[in-house]
């Protein structure tokens, strides 16, 4: 039973709970705390650095740390078992696509919580990567093993990985920017909570770029040419340009807040129309893009 | 410059075009910009807009540079070029493109002759409309005046900067002149038949300074597999999407309640004298003979299935008085042509066209790009596409610098943070 990667729902069961339980340990850590002298301690929720954590919160934070790096672990395993068993890269059904997304987001959230100590984030990331668990366990694909010739390619894992990747952390951005106009609106917004946007956009868009370019070096060997506006194409070159406006004018405008966090969220909007909306376009009829 | 936006009060005052220039005067060029590429697609009889081909692209292409490498040099400090090099010009630049780019992903393209309104003003054909020419060129100018205002005097600290934005500024302009002088035409091969000739998309045929000569085209297939299908809905009786099992021979598998062992397979045969033997025969389709075993009634059967070809009818087996057992079309793993290309002045040669893996002949990269699908893996025809883009080194020496600079930004996207700190106190 644990070498059958058909077993999926037994998988998905143990990453789910030890990814909710470790992230939810984690989390509760920020009230068990004492603030340091001026500060509140919703300002502590999202900024750890200005707390000191009670002894119960240590062990608690530590448990939590060991069940999301058991989970990530499990994933992981059982994300190669899966391509061992297929023979090839499990990247190809929409289904083995959310596989990915769940783990890069378990992974993501962990390694921000780690690099900028956001507790929050890391809930958030695991509820995200349940959720897509959930998807693929209530709808399960048929993991078929043939792989069409057009996708077997050195650069196709690459092309998929990067873009998931760079998905995942814009997706992030684009959850802490709603968060930040939800906060704008209240007047209690943060300078940080945009530092984070700033920091998820930079990385997802230096990954989403090298997504761009790889399928773009990738149709020059597949299609004998490196861009031919097919209506993927066409999307992701607009999600590209959404987020170089975002920068542009973060760069230009460091401290105004509203328009950016709305650029970030339309930018996702953008995103999600390039990734599942195109396949319902009028323009998609012809698209390389469109698999079963 | 920060100071003046937050008071709303003062920027409404300002009337349009009056120094400073902004984020009203961007917007407003590039509504301008996208009127007048609808205009000119209207006065214009032919859709759209076709690039020269080598060396007029090239002179353009020159002449262009020139221009804005003038406006640095000599007039940066009138108000217009400078601001055209900072970010209120590029994002209204970035937007015009945004903009014309959805609607590119929302009407479908390449249909000039759709005639209305659409193909009038280029919506049809935008990657070839004048409105898409007008805003690449004044997003390229922006971004070529931003380039200069930084690369001099250069700086360590400008290095990402200028991949990032050198960069996309040689992929757009070599992507877009390059269009001239790229031919893409196509080959349609018949076995044992050289073939010099070419024809594009509009069927005009074209000499090729080399011939190819198709020895066969074939597809490498995955093994069929095991289903079973009930024959009163014509869908698989198993509708959880489990996989399916491969058919090997020697194999036994569980396929819900019934044990299923393979006794024989042959990826290609035919029915000879009674019995089902190896065959390479034009249209023999896999043959699997089969025992299956009813767990709980103890039903069996025995027999040959096949999925049956374009000349061969499938072959089924009862299972009982409602399911059968089938065997699936197999799937492709590989599509390739064995070809003897003839240059006049090399040897013949032969070359493997496979999807994802071109050859080059004579400067043209060769692309396997259709057969006959009726006849499958039998194809008497191959279809080529053969590509010829001399301005790829160009492009790729661009995509190797945003590569560099994506490298770049996922480094310094830890340092941002610092850096807009440092800003704060101002």
């Amino acid at each position: 039973m644990f070498a059958d990667y058909t077993n999926f729902p037994f998988y998905a069961i143990i990453v789910s709970g030890t990814w909710l339980l470790g992230a939810l340990l984690i989390w509760v850590t920020v009230f068990m705390i004492r603030p340091v002298s001026g500060k509140s301690k919703i300002g502590a929720i999202l900024d750890a650095s200005s707390v000191v954590s009670t002894p119960a919160g240590r062990v608690m934070g530590i448990a939590g740390n060991l069940l999301v790096i058991a989970g990530i672990a499990v994933f992981g395993y059982y994300i190669i078992l899966l391509w061992l068993s297929l023979g090839r890269a499990p990247m190809r059904t929409l289904g083995e696509t959310r596989l990915w997304y769940s783990f890069f987001l378990g992974l993501i959230g962990y390694v921000t919580y780690l690099r900028w100590n956001y507790k929050w984030f890391l809930v958030y990331s695991v509820l995200m990567a349940v959720l897509f668990m959930v998807i693929n366990l209530v709808s399960p694909e048929n993991f078929s093993k043939t792989l069409m010739p057009a996708l077997q390619s050195p650069w196709f894992v690459p092309h998929v990985i990067v873009y998931i990747f760079a998905y995942a952390l814009l997706g992030a951005a684009s959850l802490v920017a709603v968060y930040g106009l939800w906060l704008e609106y209240f007047r209690t917004f943060r300078k940080t909570l945009l530092q984070l946007a700033d920091n998820l956009v930079y990385i997802g868009f230096a990954f989403l770029t090298l997504g761009l370019l790889f399928g773009a070096v990738w149709a020059k060997e597949a299609w004998g040419h490196y861009w031919t506006w097919d209506p993927k194409e066409t999307w992701a070159f607009i999600t590209w340009m959404m987020y170089l406006v975002y920068m542009h004018f973060r760069y230009f405008h460091p401290r105004k807040v509203r328009t950016p966090l709305w650029v970030l969220a339309v930018a996702f909007i953008i995103l999600l129309i390039a990734w599942f909306g195109v396949n319902y376009l009028p323009s998609a009829q012809s698209s390389v893009h469109v698999y079963s | 410059m920060d100071n003046k936006e937050i008071s709303p009060k003062q920027k409404s005052k300002k009337s349009l075009f009056r120094p400073p220039w902004k984020y009203r005067e961007g917007f407003t060029v590039a509504l301008a910009l996208m009127l007048a590429g609808f205009a000119i697609e209207l006065a214009t009889p032919q859709p759209g807009i076709s690039i020269p081909s080598f060396p007029f692209n090239m002179y353009a292409g020159m002449a262009f540079i020139t221009t804005i490498v003038f406006l640095h040099i000599f007039y940066r400090d009138v108000h217009m070029v400078r601001w055209l090099s900072t970010i209120p010009s590029a994002i209204s630049a970035i937007c015009l493109i945004v903009v014309l780019t959805i609607l590119m992903g929302v009407f479908e393209q390449d249909r000039p002759d759709a005639g209305g309104l659409k193909g009038a003003i280029g919506l049809s054909h935008l990657k070839n409309a004048w409105v898409f020419l007008l805003a690449q060129l004044y997003l390229l100018v922006s971004l070529g005046l931003a380039i200069l205002k930084r690369a001099f005097p250069f700086r360590k600290r400008n290095a990402g900067f200028l991949l990032n934005h050198l960069g996309l500024w040689i992929v757009i302009a070599g992507a877009s002149l390059g269009t001239g002088d790229l031919q893409r035409y196509r080959m349609d091969l018949y076995e044992d038949e050289p073939v010099w000739y070419a024809y594009d998309s509009h069927s005009n045929y074209y000499e090729m300074p080399f011939a190819l000569e198709l020895i066969n085209f074939d597809i490498e297939q995955y093994p069929p597999q095991l289903a079973v299908v009930d024959s009163h809905t014509g869908k698989l009786t198993d509708d959880s999407q489990r996989p399916l099992p491969y058919i090997e021979a020697g194999k036994t598998t569980q396929l819900m309640e019934w044990t299923i062992h393979i006794d024989e397979f042959f990826p290609m045969a035919l029915p000879q004298n009674g019995r089902v033997e190896y065959s390479e025969e034009t249209g023999a389709p896999p043959y699997a003979r089969v025992r299956t075993a009813n767990n709980t009634t103890g039903e069996t059967h025995e027999g040959w299935i096949s999925c049956g070809s374009f000349m061969h009818d499938t072959k089924l087996l009862w299972l009982d008085g409602r399911n059968v057992l089938v065997m699936t079309l197999p799937e492709p793993r590989r599509y390739f042509s064995n070809v003897i290309a003839l240059t006049p002045r090399d040897a013949p040669r032969e070359i493997v066209i496979e999807v994802n893996k071109p050859p080059k002949v004579a400067g043209w990269r060769l692309y396997q790009l259709s057969y006959n699908q009726a006849m499958g893996k039998w194809s008497d025809v191959s279809v080529i596409e053969a590509v010829k883009d001399p301005w790829l080194p160009v492009v790729y020496a661009g995509i190797i610098m945003l590569f560099a600079g994506a490298a770049y930004i996922f480094w310094i996207g830890k340092e941002f943070k610092d850096e807009d700190q440092a800003r704060e106190p101002q």
